[in-house]
């Protein structure tokens, strides 16, 4: 193994990524890959000599799924190594020196991304050829579950590798708690999937349940990845362009996805990631010399910069909370059957739509008056929370009084109250809650500087 | 390259890490950056690494703004931390290599430039060990090294002599005062003013976030002198009992135990502590050692501050 290190050690070439080359060597030289790479060829030996062993009538689908959970746990092994290499690093301020290179935020994310793509692409093409075989068959649709799975599984690793680099924290707790949480749901996810599939013989509703969660999850590692991305980057006009305008096309391909693959939940989430984006474009752009002097001239064009060049610490938070609260309220609600072996995935989704469509919509109230609140207190930070509480219940409470007086659920203030989630009117009130989220942002961001922070200038005499 | 610190600000909720802080570091000297724990030293460093952003104020590497464009700065700002990263599983060489390869260097001038860093910090027998093995003085030469592949024109150094044995931080003096000979602007935060004072040409004193002195050294002195004159007499056996006679020597004048073996003598004027000298050694007292602690930078340093903590 060593000389096998020492030959890739000497091929990687000068136009390469260098933070590519630092992490592979560093994983070259740990021993992380080496025993994962080991163990797996060991277990699919014996996995497969038992099997050779075994007659058909005596390997029940428990042989299976327990080479499903160590396969991936043995994949797993490699990327959890970077992490805790990156968690000790963060906590003892390490990545300082990587951030003071004239490396770009792309090249540094990447570089970091790519090298624990890459060794976990190693070992699951190692272990694919077993894996299949112990299957029975090169079947299709084992095949593709399988991508799927593999999908899934790098999304999640996206996803803990963008948490524990993100610069937005210098405690790594902080960032480290839901990056473990999620590594722990990967065991959940892949578990539970496979073990259905498999003791599932008609495998319905297996993919369905495979898609969303990898649509789920990449939709959540991608905006994650531009969050990191922006940032890195100092504060200037156009710097959160890039990473809200891609979200808002990751929101515009789920919807085509959605429809594709006839997922009800594609319309969840491309709610879920507009409103993320627009929440996000709540935070005011720092008015520096250098953002003044990059807005265009054009007035449009300005708005547009404006509305797009905010930070989105806040709008992932409310992301994470979103999702979990939703995953969980998805999977969890419905318990008529109990039972694995007969799970109708899609009666189940039927069931849980029902729960899951307001719960949507009254989380996007939630969050349009929890960002309200707090752009309230940013524009005066002595307005208590109670004073705050009665404004945004007469925000919520004004709109249903009259639409109530208009003659019931009818006309433009019933889209604005919480009487339209009531009544079942999804469908026009989140459009509608987008359109005043949208106007908000715009007022947000022109506000002058002055207006902001007049509560920071002294008062007279001191 | 000159540094100018203009207004710098920063709070972190209600607490103010810097004030306002504004001083200057002449181009081609070399700064020493002192104050109490918790002053903002590091703080102000960072943001002038452009690693963290000032809530107001700026920092200028000539004309160009290190808050708004930190990602210009970076091309000629060398920064080292306190302490280097204790990065598992990476040799020297692969860690400088890294770095040069960051820094845009490629070929044989990338080749060169391990060369030329390597041989400034000593390196050469370090380069095929593990990082986590080195101890912290190793990993000062290697943090040392890393900033000076892209040569950069100003380096900025956080406590670079942070818990070194003797023999490092020689080492350390040694390489950082070849560097000064180049002709680069250093600023260098650190505790350890005795190091400091003879390879600074001025100091910045910072505390409570405020500065509270700064500029040449020999101007700060004339600044601060009182006229009083202290000097400090270590005996070779007990000061104690020296007390008395040299208070006879020196007729009201104070006299202190300063330790087991030293005696501080309070003087009023640069006159006085001539002829008190000349008396002392004609009376053949056993002085080992004379010191003067208030025309060093500590007697600056603590002159300046009071120690106070934010």
């Amino acid at each position: 193994m060593k000389n096998f290190a020492e030959i890739l050690n000497k091929s990687f070439p000068d136009g390469m990524n260098p933070v590519l080359v630092k992490e592979f060597r560093q994983t070259l030289n740990g021993r992380t890959l080496a025993g994962s790479f080991i163990g797996l060829v060991l277990i699919s030996i014996l996995f497969c000599f038992l099997d050779l062993q075994i007659s058909p009538v005596g390997r029940g689908t428990g042989f299976s799924a327990l080479y499903c959970f160590i396969y991936w746990f043995m994949l797993i092994l490699p990327a959890a190594g970077c992490f805790s290499r990156w968690y000790v690093e963060r906590g003892q301020d390490c990545l300082t020196p990587e951030y003071t290179t004239t490396l770009s935020p792309f090249t540094i994310l990447n570089g970091k991304l790519f090298s624990v793509l890459i060794s976990s692409l190693i070992l699951f093409l190692t272990g694919l050829p077993a894996f299949l075989f112990l299957c029975g068959r090169w079947d299709y649709s084992v095949l593709l579950l399988f991508l799927l799975a593999f999908a899934f599984f790098l999304a999640t690793v996206m996803l803990l590798c963008l948490l524990c680099l993100s610069p937005e924290r210098r405690k790594v707790s902080t960032g480290s708690l839901p990056g473990l949480t999620l590594l722990g749901l990967l065991f959940w996810f892949v578990g539970f999937q496979f073990l259905g599939f498999f003791c599932n013989p008609a495998r319905e509703g297996a993919f369905d349940m495979a898609i969303q969660a990898d649509v789920l999850l990449f939709s959540f590692a991608v905006q994650c990845y531009f969050w990191c991305y922006a940032r890195l980057l100092p504060e200037q006009a156009n710097r959160m362009v890039l990473p809200r305008i891609s979200g808002l096309i990751l929101c515009l391909l789920l919807v085509a996805l959605s429809g594709v693959c006839r997922l009800d939940s594609g319309l969840v989430l491309c709610c879920y990631g507009t409103v993320n984006v627009l929440i996000a474009s709540f935070e005011r752009l720092e008015q520096t010399k250098r953002s003044c002097a990059e807005l265009p001239g054009n007035p449009f064009l300005r708005q547009i910069v404006l509305f797009f060049s905010s930070g989105a610490c806040r709008g992932l938070f409310y992301g994470i909370v979103f999702l979990a609260a939703g995953i969980l309220l998805l999977f969890f609600t419905d318990a008529s059957t109990g039972k694995w072996g007969d799970i109708s995935w899609n009666g189940r989704f039927a069931a849980c739509l029902d729960w899951y469509n307001p719960y949507v919509a009254f989380c996007l109230y939630l969050v349009f008056y929890a960002e309200l609140l707090l752009v309230l207190r940013r524009w005066n930070p002595r307005w208590k929370p109670l004073v705050l509480l009665l404004i945004i219940c007469g925000f919520l409470s004004l709109p249903s009084m009259l639409c109530l007086f208009a003659g019931g659920g009818e006309g433009i203030f019933f889209l604005f109250s919480p009487l339209s989630i009531a009544f079942g009117e999804k469908s026009l009130a989140i459009p509608a809650l987008l359109c005043a989220a949208v106007l908000l942002v715009i007022v947000i961001q022109n506000v002058s500087v002055a207006f902001f922070r007049k509560v920071f200038a002294p008062r007279k005499g001191e | 390259m000159r540094i100018r610190v203009e207004d710098l600000t920063k709070r972190f909720g209600s607490n103010v890490a810097l004030d306002k802080v504004t001083f200057e570091v002449p181009s081609g000297s070399v700064y020493g950056f002192v104050g109490p724990n918790g002053a903002g030293k590091t703080t102000a460093i960072r943001i002038m690494a452009g690693l963290e952003g000032p809530d107001s104020g700026t920092v200028l590497y000539d004309d160009l703004s290190a808050v708004e464009y930190p990602e210009k700065a970076r091309r000629f700002v060398g920064f080292m931390p306190d302490t280097l990263a204790d990065s598992k599983d990476i040799r020297v060489w692969e860690y400088l290599d890294f770095f040069a390869r960051a820094c845009g260097l490629a070929g044989k001038e990338k080749e060169k430039a391990l060369i030329r860093a390597g041989e400034l910090t000593n390196l050469d027998n370090l380069s095929g060990r593990f990082l986590c093995e080195l101890s912290k003085g190793m990993k000062q030469q290697v943090s040392l090294a890393r900033i000076l592949l892209h040569e950069p024109s100003v380096l900025l150094l956080d406590e670079p002599a942070a818990g070194l044995d003797p023999r490092a931080r020689a080492e350390l003096r040694e390489s950082l005062r070849s560097l000064a000979a180049d002709g680069r602007t250093m600023l260098i935060s650190s505790h350890i003013l005795a190091e400091l004072e003879d390879l600074v040409d001025g100091v910045v004193i910072i505390e409570k976030g405020k500065i509270s002195a700064c500029g040449e050294l020999s101007e700060i002195r004339n600044r601060s002198a009182s006229g009083e004159c202290r000097a400090l007499l270590t005996f070779s056996s007990d000061a104690a009992s020296f007390a008395g006679k040299v208070e006879a020597l020196c007729p009201g004048k104070s006299v202190k135990v300063h330790s087991p073996r030293q005696l501080l003598l309070i003087l009023d004027s640069e006159e006085e502590y001539f002829s008190a000298m000349a008396k002392i050694f004609q009376a053949g007292l056993p002085v080992t050692a004379l010191s003067r602690p208030d025309c060093g930078l500590e007697g600056v340093f603590m002159e300046k501050t009071k120690g106070e903590v934010q």
